[in-house]
């Protein structure tokens, strides 16, 4: 399983390269779905371990310090991870919402550590456009997104 | 004690954010994972950056750096028998203890020969070490620079020959000693060397020294009192900080060759101004090694992992050569300190760059001067084709 979560989050990552290249700042960052989805369905023990992965494959696309992007996804994994249980009970909708805290989460995250650190943290609107990417099959991606192993 | 992953992850990040290398270093330890969808993902990639083929401009870039160095090998023709001048790349810069590193692979250079640039004389080759006699080790060779104990002492005049003296190394400066007259150098007054060739010295004459530094102080009435110290020092022309390129007498048949490593640009998402290559610390790539391709400057390593690096795009370091309209081709840094006087950056005028192994390359053209600094509007590079790492 975490072997195919680093996979997943690498083909995530790659997908946000090409997107930029062809939209450029229009370009949607998959990786919050992948996030979303590990949030509402690993357990708490193990999102450490989510978002040193996540972070530190998007810090490389990005070509940022990866310390400032673990950070935000640590942050952005918790949050939402603390409000799970209500979070499922909204189905398709309390995934999107789920995604929409762990974007603006990210974001808050990303403004606090580059002004606290000094280092550009990328962290923006293609969170919120990479959410967009969810939208036809939340439902779906919620009913995938169930907890392993009883996790709450 | 077991530590607990999150305080050990949170310190680490900490680590990676004040920009500590091992950290850094070990982060793209995963960029390896990327690259086998990297190849997947460039076939989809629009070719944006892709530059036309343009065969003038390797012929004009090599004319710059060819007459840039013509200029900064300028000395008196006088020379040991066999062998030429030669411009070579300063590889390091101590200049705490006086001296700069040369990076002169397969060069032959003899010991006390004199190291110029622009017709200056800057110091002088001395032995590796004091076990070792040896000038090259490992294709580096050692400069001791005018102040350094290891200087030789120089034939020196004021230009006329009408006052001649030893230029030798006193309290870590140049100094004036052994002077014929008891003429005392006037503040602010070049020294060269003067042909001593007679006693079996054979440094040329002409190479500039240094100029003559004297303390002043006020007297009443507003007059300016010239210290009589018996032994005035100079003052050294260039800033061995600055230097990027000096020259050596090599042999005639002298090529210098520096170590390049090929290797592939693979965009980020940080669109044009990073990059990631395909080469790290395994290949012999460093942080600051210079990236070319074809006759184009592209960018700097920034962080050289253990097997890829971060590439961004930035001029490179040392002067510049700019290339103004009327063909004149003139040395300039990036500040406004540097420029030559008189001089007034034209934005679109055509930058250029060398290195003893690549020769001339195009940087790029001229912006706007911001914040009395220039900026590059950096020549484009076709990402498809390989680059090369010009490995320090």
């Amino acid at each position: 399983v975490i072997l195919a979560v680093l996979a997943a989050a690498v083909l995530s990552a790659q997908a946000l390269v090409l997107g930029r290249a062809l939209l450029g700042s229009m370009a949607p960052d998959p990786m919050v779905v992948l996030a979303t989805a590990l949030a509402l369905a690993w357990p708490a023990r193990r999102l450490l371990l989510a978002a040193v992965f996540l972070g530190w494959v998007r810090a490389l696309v990005l070509v940022e310090p990866a310390g400032g992007q673990v950070l935000c996804a640590w942050a952005a994994l918790f949050s939402v991870a603390a409000f799970r249980s209500s979070l499922r009970r909204g189905g398709r909708r309390g995934f999107l919402f789920a995604g929409v805290l762990l974007a603006a989460v990210w974001w808050l995250t990303a403004l606090a550590v580059s002004w606290a650190a000094g280092v550009h943290v990328s962290a923006g609107r293609e969170l919120l456009l990479g959410l967009l990417l969810a939208v036809p099959c939340a439902g779906l991606l919620m009913r995938i997104s169930r907890p392993e192993g009883g996790a709450r | 004690m077991r530590a607990r992953p999150g305080i050990v992850v949170a310190v680490l990040c900490v680590a990676s954010l004040l920009d500590a290398p091992w950290v850094r270093t070990a982060e793209q330890a995963l960029a390896p994972v990327l690259l086998v969808t990297d190849t997947l993902v460039a076939d989809l990639m629009p070719v944006g950056d892709t530059v036309a083929s343009d065969d003038a401009v390797p012929v004009v870039a090599a004319l710059a750096w060819e007459a840039w160095l013509d200029a900064v090998a300028v000395r008196p023709a006088v020379l040991e028998s066999g062998r030429k001048p030669c411009v070579v790349p300063v590889a390091e810069r101590l200049v705490g203890r006086q001296e700069l590193i040369l990076y002169v692979p397969d060069v032959e250079l003899l010991q006390d020969s004199p190291v110029t640039h622009r017709g200056a004389l800057i110091g002088f080759l001395r032995p590796w070490s004091a076990s070792d006699a040896r000038v090259v080790v490992d294709g580096r060779a050692r400069v001791a620079l005018l102040g350094h104990p290891r200087a030789r002492p120089v034939a020196a005049t004021w230009g006329d020959e009408s006052l001649q003296f030893l230029v030798a190394s006193r309290d870590e400066a140049p100094t004036v000693v052994l002077r014929s007259r008891r003429v005392q150098p006037l503040p602010g007054q070049l020294a060269y060397s003067r042909d001593a060739s007679q006693l079996g010295d054979n440094l040329p004459a002409g190479l500039a020294i240094g100029r003559v530094s004297r303390s002043e102080s006020d007297l009443p009435g507003g007059a300016l009192a010239v210290h009589t110290r018996d032994e005035p020092s100079l003052d050294v022309l260039l800033d061995p900080a600055e230097l990027s390129h000096v020259t050596v007498e090599a042999p005639h048949d002298a090529r210098l060759s520096l170590p390049q490593v090929e290797g592939r640009l693979l965009r980020s998402a940080q669109g044009d101004h990073r990059w990631q290559l395909d080469r790290g610390l395994l290949h012999g790539v460093g942080r600051g090694d210079g990236v070319v391709q074809q006759s184009r400057w592209v960018g700097r390593v920034e962080w050289a992992g253990p097997l890829t690096s971060i590439v961004s795009r930035e001029a490179p370091p040392g002067p510049l050569i700019v290339a103004d309209p009327s063909g004149n081709l003139i040395p300039v840094g990036a500040s406004v300190g540097t420029w030559p006087a008189d001089w007034r950056p034209q934005a679109g005028l055509p930058v250029f760059w060398g290195n003893a192994s690549t020769g001339g390359l195009l940087v790029g053209r001229l912006g706007l001067v911001d914040q009395d600094r220039l900026t590059i509007d950096l020549s484009g590079f076709d990402p498809v084709r390989p680059v090369s790492v010009l490995v320090r």
